[in-house]
């Protein structure tokens, strides 16, 4: 894990949260290098300062998907993370990568974030990275739900090209449904969770 | 393996490798096995030790397999065997499988994880559906062989042997991607322990699967095509 100190963003608007969390935060290490109430603002800290998390609060997302997603491709290093006020588990599954209780511990927090972080740094310097990238092409639009046909399709190339490129994608991962396709895409940042 | 024979103590064959416990079980032979020679448990249980030593055949994977005529008891055998199969599967393997997964979705807060558990879901809905099948059709299609005179039209039933075996193909190759995600691709640090109780479970289960899938493949089905092929001769 890097030794430069953690930048965080936090996107919360209740004082009493931000305040708790910025001060765990900053016992573990991390720094807090913004608090925002409103995910627009983000962006210009984006622009300012190397942010890698941000622990948002899921209710500042309502109404506002289109300008979060824009957010996240334009910064795709940045992981996300939900505060989660009630007891109930965020069901749905979307863009973030981990999601932390009010009643979180600083232990739990810290192991979070370095989940997270670590998660970040082997994709970025991942020196194992295993398919080519046209078998990479084709795991994408596979993650995506699209039929041999269509990939081939889409593609430009034949459908006996696109098993190939299947069979070798499954000799390498050791994996052959799609879903389970879709896990290992989604766990090497090949397809982004909301495009599926 | 291949001098296992009806003298050979069920004691020491489980001493040998602990799997046949499993494998006694379904056959409905308890512990405690006292001194019992295999023999001696299949006729108290009303096995033909033949069968049974058939079915112990099949850990050897160099060992190829003859199926001998199997009698009307033979095939109930053969038949509540993979029926025990099934109940050790639903009632056991997939609760205790579904518990490690809730329980690592506490450790584990990462998307992938969530898609594991939805992935298991799938799994499971294939597989009870599967087993269902077999149940309902499969299962009551060979009775029906076995009873009939020349009544039984094969093709009134819903079974279908390329169907059947497809099944098969799906749902191993779900447990094996899961396994192949849990040791090597799903993300995540505090679960370790969970993780390998998870992954111990899967394994435990793919062993016990593939010899009820070599049951199928290789003593039911033919029993099947033989018995079908008997109506045809007349």
């Amino acid at each position: 894990m890097s030794n430069t100190k953690l930048n965080i963003a936090i996107a919360e608007k209740s004082e009493l949260v931000t305040s708790g969390l910025t001060i765990m935060l900053n016992s573990i290490g991390a720094s807090v290098a913004c608090v925002v109430s409103d995910i627009g603002e983000l962006r210009h800290y984006f622009n300012k300062v190397s942010i890698y998390v941000v622990f948002v609060n899921p209710v500042l997302l309502i109404n506002k998907t289109e300008e979060f997603n824009k957010i996240r491709n334009e910064f795709v290093d940045i992981s996300w993370i939900a505060i989660n006020h009630s007891s109930v588990p965020i069901e749905q599954i979307t863009a973030f990568a981990a999601e932390i209780s009010i009643y979180i511990s600083r232990v739990r927090l810290q192991q979070i974030l370095s989940e997270t972080v670590s998660k970040d740094n082997s994709v970025t310097y991942d020196t194992d990275t295993l398919l080519s990238e046209r078998e990479s092409e084709v795991l994408r639009f596979l993650a995506e739900g699209n039929s041999n046909k269509e990939i081939a399709d889409i593609m430009n190339i034949s459908i006996h090209t696109v098993i190939t490129h299947r069979k070798n994608i499954t000799q390498k991962t050791g994996i052959k449904s799609q879903s389970g396709l879709t896990i290992y895409a989604i766990s090497k940042r090949i397809i982004d969770i909301k495009s599926i | 393996m291949n001098n296992i024979h009806r003298d050979i103590k069920l004691a020491d064959l489980v001493l040998l490798d602990h799997y046949y416990v499993l494998m006694l079980s379904h056959f409905n032979i308890h512990m405690p096995y006292g001194d019992k020679t295999i023999d001696t448990a299949c006729i108290e249980n009303k096995i033909n030790p033949e069968v049974f030593l058939l079915f112990a055949g099949l850990f050897d994977s160099n060992q190829s397999i003859t199926v001998p005529d199997l009698s009307e008891e033979d095939i109930s055998t053969v038949i509540s065997y993979l029926g025990n199969c099934h109940k050790y599967y639903l009632e056991e393997k997939y609760p205790s499988i579904k518990a490690s997964i809730d329980q690592m979705m506490i450790d584990n807060g990462s998307r992938e994880m969530k898609l594991v558990d939805v992935f298991f879901k799938e799994y499971i809905n294939e597989v009870s559906a599967h087993l269902d099948y077999e149940n309902k059709i499969v299962y009551p299609y060979i009775y029906s062989l076995c009873n009939s005179k020349n009544e039984v039209n094969s093709s009134e039933s819903e079974f279908s042997v390329s169907n059947y075996k497809d099944h098969h193909d799906d749902i191993e190759e779900k447990l094996s991607d899961l396994k192949n995600i849990l040791i090597k691709y799903l993300p995540g640090d505090n679960d370790q322990q969970i993780r390998r109780k998870l992954i111990f479970n899967l394994f435990e289960l793919e062993f016990d699967l593939n010899i009820h899938t070599k049951i199928e493949d290789n003593i039911l089905i033919p029993i099947v095509e033989k018995l079908e092929s008997k109506e045809y001769r007349v």
